[in-house]
């Protein structure tokens, strides 16, 4: 199990120096310089006085061949730094802190939610094949499935306004000093993105279960007389669940990328909608730091999602 | 004699088998999958608006008539007019083709790229597999809209680049999927053959692996429609996709958040474009998996 963990994590880096440095290539390809973007003369012709703009460069580091600045801002990387903001001069690291907890919540609370609606109803779905039952949770799914994150929250903020007159209170308050203020701004966020996941899990453990359902050990359960609940519970769920929690960890993306619409839609102060401000100021620094921020959660969450397979198939963990 | 007449009877006789052949297969598919027809049926309305636009709409989705903003809907603006005084209506029904534009020529290109390389990939394996697969953990490891997001802000406005920076996001895992595919079918003895009568590499991969990976390539590209559908508009309302003045539903959402949403009074607009467009969206992720019934045995479940 040791040497799995080790192996895995080795298997990390690369991937992680390989994003990096995409995303810092992409933030390299801007038509342009991004000195003459942020002076607001994309056409580098007229306007700014070169004696500025080779100051500029200067202080930005971007005068320097490319290999130079990457290896600058990688070295920063594992010590926390992850470079200045061009927007205000000040670490990105010092807000991904501040903000970091707030999408993390937020996350959080999802998967917790899409897990509790949707493997009770992949299950029910699975063990009522056929029937109404079966039919309409499938169609439930496939709504939310396709229903795109930013229609639904809105749909509720407008719900919430037109029906009670009441909205999410603006802003963030931390859950142990206001935790009342804190699940008012978080619970609906939370319900939409967890809503997708939903989805995807109830499919998934609808279609492994009724592939479980048929195995000769579930038979043989029956057979020797073990209550249906502890046949489901104990040998069709448990075997049932490494694909469900495959196609979670894949999905992973897709939670985030809904965490920053939503922190859009109900305008929380998390890492997403950092990203989305530096995104329209044209923070470069930012939204490439921020963007591997984003890459590190979702490897560090494909690495424990490994770690449950070798929990729950020690198979896997020795070979 | 005999024959002459026997040539002229044939083809009278062969059409109507096809025809009922045709029509029975697509009564047992609308029997045995409802939701696949509703799929189905909902696929092809949408698709019929996004060709035959200009017969749906009285209105240049993109003139402005400034005399007529923000009204309700009447008989002239069956869904009322935005805050430009443009007809909503229109502007949905254009936004169903901007929509199906931008998502099948993002899967197109994104998908057949990842479907070449899937290929070639699976098929060559060793250091070639081996580069190709770490390129695409490290491309899977940035969220497909994050990434998309960052090609934006490098790229700039455009429905190009928005096609482009969709495709990109959907090379990664139709690579996956086919190189996996593609590592079973290789197995085969019909492989083997072709490489004894001395085919070449090209000639294996296109012609003897290709058609039997052809199956779940068509399923991920159809469920990819759907995805891509999905990240345009999430793009556009977050003001980075389908520049203006497009009608794009994605954006006409967010100009709701912006101004519809405080008033309590206004038009339509909210409601519909968003309503319709999560529909089309559902009705790709129904119509899914039907292709995958027509090509070859269905994938495990």
């Amino acid at each position: 199990m040791q040497g799995f963990i080790v192996r895995r994590l080795a298997s990390m880096i690369p991937t992680l120096i390989g994003a990096s440095l995409l995303v810092f290539l992409i933030m390299r390809v801007v038509p342009g310089d991004i000195v003459y973007a942020l002076l607001g003369d994309e056409e580098g012709g007229s306007g700014a006085d070169p004696a500025t703009i080779a100051k500029m460069r200067k202080e930005l580091g971007t005068d320097r061949p490319l290999p130079v600045q990457y290896l600058t801002w990688i070295a920063g990387v594992p010590r926390g730094d992850l470079g200045d903001s061009l927007w205000n001069r000040l670490p990105v690291s010092d807000e991904v802190a501040t903000r970091f907890p707030i999408t993390g919540q937020l996350g959080l609370m999802a998967a917790f939610f899409g897990f509790l609606f949707g493997l009770p109803l992949g299950i029910v779905s699975a063990l009522k094949r056929g029937t109404w039952i079966d039919m309409m949770a499938r169609v439930t799914s496939v709504f939310f499935l396709a229903a795109p994150t930013f229609w639904l929250g809105l749909m509720i903020i407008m719900f919430l306004q037109r029906a009670f007159n009441w909205m999410p209170p603006l802003g963030y308050n931390l859950l142990w000093v206001h935790p009342g203020t804190n699940l008012a701004q978080l619970i609906f966020p939370a319900l939409v993105i967890a809503s997708h996941l939903m989805a995807i899990v109830a499919r998934m453990t609808r279609s492994t279960m009724l592939e479980v359902l048929r195995e000769d050990y579930v038979r043989t359960a029956r057979a020797k007389g073990l209550a249906e609940t502890t046949v489901i519970i104990r040998h069709v769920m448990k075997n049932s669940m490494i694909p469900v929690i495959t196609i979670v960890a894949l999905s992973v993306g897709s939670l985030l990328a809904g965490a920053v619409v939503m922190e859009r839609v109900f305008t929380i102060p998390g890492m997403g909608l950092y990203l989305l401000e530096s995104i329209t100021v044209r923070d470069y620094t930012a939204v490439q730091a921020l963007v591997l921020v984003f890459a590190l959660i979702f490897v560090v969450i494909n690495f424990l999602t490994d770690l449950t397979y070798g929990w729950l198939d020690p198979r896997i963990s020795r070979n | 004699m005999s024959m002459q007449a026997q040539q002229v009877v044939l083809p009278q006789i062969a059409p109507p088998t096809r025809l009922r052949r045709y029509r029975k297969n697509f009564t047992r598919f609308v029997t045995k999958n409802p939701l696949g027809a509703i799929g189905l049926f909902m696929v092809m309305v949408v698709i019929i608006m996004g060709i035959f636009v200009p017969v749906f709409q009285r209105y240049d989705p993109i003139d402005q008539d400034y005399l007529q903003r923000l009204n309700g809907p009447s008989v002239t603006h069956f869904f009322g007019t935005d805050e430009f005084g443009r007809d909503l209506w229109a502007r949905i029904v254009g936004g169903a083709r901007i929509s199906l534009l931008v998502s099948f020529s993002s899967v197109a290109i994104g998908s057949v790229l990842g479907f070449i390389l899937g290929i070639i990939s699976g098929y060559f394996g060793g250091i070639v597999d081996n580069i190709f697969q770490r390129l695409v953990e490290v491309k899977l490891a940035i969220p497909g809209i994050l990434l998309a997001l960052a090609l934006m802000t490098a790229f700039g406005a455009g429905v190009d680049k928005v096609i482009l920076a969709i495709a990109i996001s959907f090379v990664g895992r139709a690579l996956r999927v086919i190189r996996g595919s593609v590592l079973s079918v290789k197995e085969n003895v019909y492989i083997e053959a072709a490489r004894a009568i001395g085919a070449s590499h090209a000639r294996i991969m296109f012609r003897h692996i290709l058609p039997n990976v052809m199956a779940p390539f068509l399923i991920i590209a159809s469920s990819a429609l759907g995805g891509a559908i999905l990240q345009e508009s999430t793009l556009s309302f977050l003001g980075l996709g389908v520049p203006p003045p497009f009608p794009s539903w994605g954006r006409m959402t967010h100009a709701l958040q912006l101004r519809g949403l405080v008033r309590a009074d206004g038009p339509l607009d909210g409601h519909l474009p968003r309503h319709r467009h999560h529909l089309a969206g559902a009705w790709l992720q129904l119509l899914r998996r039907c292709p995958a019934g027509h090509l070859g045995p269905p994938p495990a479940r």
